[in-house]
């Protein structure tokens, strides 16, 4: 995202924001009115807007006289709108009109809001009805919008989950999922070796290899936290990165207690999200953990001796595929990367029989 | 002591925080390109400096932003550590501005709203950035408080993370003293957000190049001159802080000031002022991590999981989850496994441990048990050293006394008591020893005005091995007072625990008692204790001392046997020789002290015999009581390194009363081809009467005396030795004229002698005369004078016993 804010596609502008922190619909139009301030072609039509009448332009007009919408006065011009906003309750109407006003805007404009699964939390955690009628209200403005126009959702989490639970999961079909893949190895090392010649860190080629082949997997964050550790150690010890001081920062530091909190997230989503399987999930993710890899018979095997006969080894395999704790190849299921199998064998605590 | 615990990194000026600045300048330097390369793009990173208290957080950030004003021209916002100000990012925003503008009252003070304080504040800052140009470093310090208090919501956290991420105008160095749960948590707005930089604790050689750095900092030259020697030291600092940077700028001071008199005074005061500092890491972790790490530490070295579930009653699972928080808090580490199967885990500062064990350790043992290990990491085994220092305090103790300025002396016996108490095996009675050492020195004038001191003392120590010490002392006062009845009562206050008592305890005590209640009573008490105590054995030289003294001469010679027989170290044999020889001649028992020193001889060692005779001359001299002799003694033994006549004298005296006449006449022979002329010259005439006594001494056995006088080298010796010396001898031997006539005779008799010597030869005429004064009259004047001296009239006598005294044996009376 930040890539596409800084390097637009041609004939694009890119309007970017992160609305973690936004908590109502009014406060998102805010925030909202306040980037596309930012932009020129935006500005000037709400400048405009201030002459014809409607509900945008009277609010807007609050504050047009004495400031300009310029970016040296954007945080005033935030406040003023806030205080100058009719009620909570006009933000449908105002941001209907501000979309429709850009869609005389000339030229496309993509609008990314960051964290948009956050905010929605936001509005769910604070008025689970008035969130449901913001998705509603937002599904059809985006889908009245010219193609000019788009929205580019982000988020670190997946919100289906949570408005599968309050189902409404519909209100965001109509957007094309785009998930980031793993890189593959060749990726990776290239990836690898970039980052430590960015962070001007000499590295031995067998520390790059080390440090792909330790995560085993092409996750950025992944690699970028055992990456974070070597360059730490390589500019303490003032040294060029070697292998054994990969393996040595990959077993200290990255699976050890120092980031056990960082990944800790892995074991205890099962609890909060799996719900009847997270028992089942913990046994198979250990037993993976402790043979590398087994067939789906045989994880039905280790579910019966942990008396657990009544769930079926494919669901709890297929909920842990999507969750991308495993990946299933050719029969065989394993942990998805060797750096997750790693910390779960070390973090995790084991579970033997529950019933 | 106190001084490096308040080392204060924003007073200090940028010269000392660079010259004391160690260990950490590649992550400084790789740090500082970092923000300068993100401040010419377009995204920036953001930091969290993880260290635990005192790893040295506020110095590198110190450094660091003083290093960016200087060099790059930065503008550097240090916000306060505690936040009391902020509770929303629209304080936390106000306070930037605030202190970056160097205001008193804040340009928002009128908004109600934190949120528009948040977007005025924001636009202030950004609108500041763009007109100055200058990059903004804001310095953020528990950044766990922060956001675990201040911010706690998660909005402001969110909104937070949203300012630094989009076009933040400044760059945020924030500090922790571990990993923060709302940074690392995968559901908190700033999981993963932070650059992390990790203080790691300073390595041995770091902790060497620290108090190095220190020392040069402050000019303290004598310390810098003995950086090899203090090694052992550094290693104690390192062992303690366990390469904490605050904590070891606090043992630097011990280090710098050497171990003074009141060590364990300020040792105690040095973990009175550390107490804050633990208390406020201890409030770092919750109370179950603090439960289990109590555990850990009053559990002595290494411990399991198992073992500190056992001891706190919890599971196992909950101590391994505490025991992985407390390593990501650096308060413990994994500490080998030692059974090859088992994770160990231990405490990493030293001096925590010690700390919480003071706290919560058992009232009598706590102190004792931290300065125990204090004292045996400082001196390592260098027991010269801790001797030394032992030496050091007991002196101050005593000019403390002298001085009649009392006040420290309680502070001084209690650090010497915890000296010796680190080295039991050693040094368990070591207060007594080191000031028995410095009593010893004193004569009857300096101490009848220190006894009203020692007496006051005693009254008002309240421990009770000091208390005891002190009166130990007392009685060995007035035993060279010669006062009894006081030392029988200042004894009656000894209350030791003869178990703890070493060898030396024991001998002093026994000395004591032998004085209060005689030696009798002491060597059967002594004889007691050789049973019951093991470390009695070490007593049996003094036990056999006070066995001769009381005539049980078997008994002490068994003893002596014994304490020989234990005995391989060769100073040591050398002194128990001269303590057996002296102690025996004492009790007059001649022969069984000629029978030690001959067996000294046989060691061997010449060094050996000539220490020993050094006891006799000065027991001869003491016994004469002749202050004039006495200085004559010192001024002839001068040297030591060198072998003075005197002891060779010495020597064949004793060999000549004991059964090796022949060694003594071998070494007079040795000694004159040595010394030569120089040596015949002065010490001729005792050499001759040696040689005399040799000769008259019935005692030597006949087969001895045969050998003597018919070796014809032994012969020729003598005879060429009295024929040079005994003229002159005649005039000037003194009290023992009579014996060497009688040696004449001998010697002449036994046909030694070729031709007649005189005035030996008038003089044994005269003698032998039927009217000796007669025969004395028909000398010559100056012969006659010669010989009546030699012979010995009545009023020459007389004369000679009003100057020398009446001595009928001149060497081993």
């Amino acid at each position: 995202m930040a890539a596409l804010a800084d390097a637009p596609q041609p004939g694009w502008s890119v309007a970017m924001a992160d609305f973690e922190y936004v908590e109502h619909p009014a406060e998102f139009l805010t925030e909202l009115v306040a980037l596309l301030l930012l932009d020129d072609p935006v500005a000037r039509l709400l400048k405009q807007a201030t002459r014809a009448p409607g509900a945008l332009a009277r609010w807007v007009a609050v504050v047009s006289p004495e400031l300009a919408f310029s970016r040296p006065e954007i945080g005033e011009l935030k406040v003023r709108l806030g205080k100058a906003l009719p009620s909570t309750a006009a933000w449908p109407e105002l941001t209907e009109e501000l979309l429709a006003l850009m869609s005389k805007r000339e030229g496309s404009l993509l609008i990314i809001i960051d964290e948009f699964p956050m905010m929605i939390g936001n509005f769910i955690q604070r008025d689970r009805d008035s969130a449901i009628h913001f998705l509603k209200w937002f599904r059809a403005q985006r889908q009245r919008l010219p193609g000019h126009i788009r929205f580019l959702l982000g988020g670190s989490v997946n919100i289906e989950p949570v408005l599968e639970g309050l189902g409404v999961v519909a209100l965001l079909n109509d957007l094309e999922r785009f998930h980031l893949q793993p890189m593959e190895r060749e990726k990776s090392i290239r990836f690898v070796r970039e980052v430590l010649a960015g962070e001007g860190c000499e590295a031995e080629e067998d520390a790059i290899i080390t440090i792909t082949d330790a995560i085993g997997t092409g996750v950025h964050f992944f690699l970028q936290v055992l990456l974070s550790e070597c360059i730490s150690e390589a500019r303490r010890r003032n040294t060029t990165l070697t292998a054994d001081q990969v393996r040595s920062a990959y077993e200290q530091r990255v699976l050890g207690p120092f980031s056990r909190g960082r990944f800790s997230h892995y074991q205890s989503r099962l609890k909060s999200n799996y719900g009847p399987l997270e028992q089942p999930a913990r046994i198979v993710l250990g037993h993976l953990a402790e043979t590398e890899s087994a067939t789906l018979q045989e994880l039905r095997q280790v579910l019966v001796i942990a008396s657990f006969a009544d769930v079926p080894a494919s669901d709890v395999v297929a909920r842990l595929e999507s969750d991308f704790y495993v990946t299933v190849q050719r029969g065989a299921v394993s942990f998805s990367s060797r750096f997750l199998r790693d910390w779960w064998r070390l973090n995790a605590p084991a579970v033997v029989s529950l019933r | 002591m106190s001084e490096p615990l308040l080392f204060n990194p924003s007073r200090a000026s940028i010269q000392e925080l660079e010259r004391t600045f160690v260990g950490r300048w590649q992550q400084l330097q790789a740090l500082e390109r970092d923000l300068i390369a993100d401040a010419a793009g377009s995204s920036r990173r953001h930091w969290q400096l993880i260290g635990p208290r005192g790893s040295g957080k506020s110095h590198f950030t110190e450094l660091l932003s003083r290093r960016l004003a200087r060099d790059q021209g930065w503008e550097v916002v240090r916000l306060p550590e505690e936040h009391y100000q902020v509770s929303s990012v629209g304080e936390l925003l106000e306070q930037i501005v605030m202190l970056l503008e160097q205001l008193d009252l804040s340009p928002f003070a009128r908004e109600r709203n934190p949120r528009d304080v948040e977007e005025l504040a924001l636009q202030r800052l950004r609108n500041r950035r763009l007109r100055s140009s200058k990059p903004m470093l804001v310095i953020l310090e528990n950044l766990g408080i922060l956001l675990g208090r201040q911010l706690s919501a998660t909005r402001e956290q969110s909104k937070l993370r949203e300012i630094l991420i989009g076009d933040s105008p400044f760059t945020l160095l924030t500090t922790s003293t571990s990993y923060v749960d709302e940074a690392s948590r995968h559901d908190a707005p700033f999981y993963d957000f932070f650059q992390i930089v990790t203080l790691e604790d300073l390595s041995r050689i770091d902790v060497a190049q620290l108090v190095e750095a220190r020392a040069e900092w402050d000019g303290d030259t004598q310390l810098l001159g003995q950086m090899e020697q203090v090694r052992q030291r550094i290693d104690a600092i390192f062992h303690f802080s366990g390469g904490n940077p605050r904590l070891v700028l606090a043992l630097y001071g011990i280090l710098r000031r050497g171990v003074t008199e009141d060590l364990n005074k300020q040792l105690l005061k040095l973990l009175d002022e550390v107490t804050p500092y633990y208390q406020a890491r201890l409030g770092d972790v919750s109370p179950q991590m603090v439960r289990v790490l109590t555990a850990m530490t009053l559990s002595d070295g290494p411990t399991t999981p198992a073992e500190v579930a056992r001891r706190t009653r919890l599971t196992t699972t909950q101590i391994t989850a505490n025991i992985s928080k407390l390593t990501q808090e650096r308060f413990v580490r994994p500490g080998g496994r030692p059974d090859g199967r088992r994770r160990y885990y231990e405490v990493v500062d030293r001096l925590f441990r010690l700390w919480l064990q003071m706290r919560e350790g058992g009232e009598g043992r706590r102190k004792l048990r931290f300065l125990t290990e204090f004292f045996q990491r400082w001196y390592g085994g260098k027991n010269a050293e801790l001797w030394r220092d032992a030496t050091h305090v007991a002196d101050v103790f005593w000019q403390e006394i002298r001085s009649g300025r009392p006040a420290r002396c309680a502070d001084l016996l209690a650090t010497l008591e915890y000296l010796g108490s680190a080295f039991p095996g050693e040094y368990r009675d070591l207060i007594i020893e080191s000031l028995a050492e410095g009593l010893e020195a004193a004569g009857p004038d300096d101490l009848a005005p220190m006894v009203p001191l020692l007496e006051k003392l005693a009254s008002e120590i309240e421990d009770a091995t000091r208390k005891s010490a002190v009166n130990l002392m007392l009685t060995r006062a007035y035993r060279t007072l010669g006062r009894l009845e006081p030392a029988r009562q200042a004894f009656g206050r000894v209350v030791l625990d003869e178990s703890t008592l070493g060898a030396d305890g024991l001998n002093l005590y026994l000395d004591a008692l032998a004085y209060v209640a005689g030696a009798p009573e002491a060597f059967k008490k002594g004889l007691v204790w050789l049973k019951k105590m093991r470390m009695m054995k070490y007593c049996q030289l003094q036990l056999g001392e006070l066995g001769a003294e009381v005539g049980e001469v078997g008994r002490a010679k068994e003893l002596f046997e014994a304490h020989l027989a234990q005995t391989d170290c060769v100073n040591c044999r050398r002194l128990a020789y001269k303590r057996i020889f002296f102690a025996l001649m004492r009790s007059r028992a001649y022969d069984a002290a000629m029978e030690f020193m001959g067996q000294a001889v046989r060691d061997g060692k010449a060094e050996i015999e000539i220490r020993a005779m050094e006891a006799t001359a000065r027991w001869w001299a003491e016994k004469l009581k002749d202050a004039e002799e006495l200085a004559r003694l010192a001024e002839e033994w001068g040297d030591p390194d060198d072998v003075p006549p005197w002891y060779v004298y010495q020597l064949v005296c004793v060999r000549t009363h004991g059964d090796r006449p022949d060694d003594a006449l071998r070494l007079m022979r040795g000694v004159q081809v040595r010394y030569g002329n120089g040596f015949w010259d002065q010490f001729s005439g005792h050499v001759i009467e040696c040689l005399v006594r040799i000769a008259v001494n019935h005692d030597i056995p006949s087969d001895v005396l045969e050998w003597l006088v018919g070796d014809r080298s032994n012969r020729e010796f003598l005879a060429s030795a009295c024929r040079a010396e005994m003229p002159r001898l005649a005039s000037s031997a003194g009290r023992y004229r009579r014996g060497i006539l009688d040696a004449y005779r001998v010697l002449v008799a036994r046909d030694v002698l070729p031709g007649d010597i005189e005035p030996y030869a008038a003089a044994v005429s005269v003698v032998s005369s039927e009217d000796r004064e007669k025969s004395l009259a028909a000398l010559h004047p100056e012969m006659r004078e010669a010989v009546s001296f030699l012979i010995g009239t009545e009023r020459s006598q007389r004369k000679v016993e009003a100057e020398h005294g009446s001595v009928s044996n001149p060497t081993l009376n």
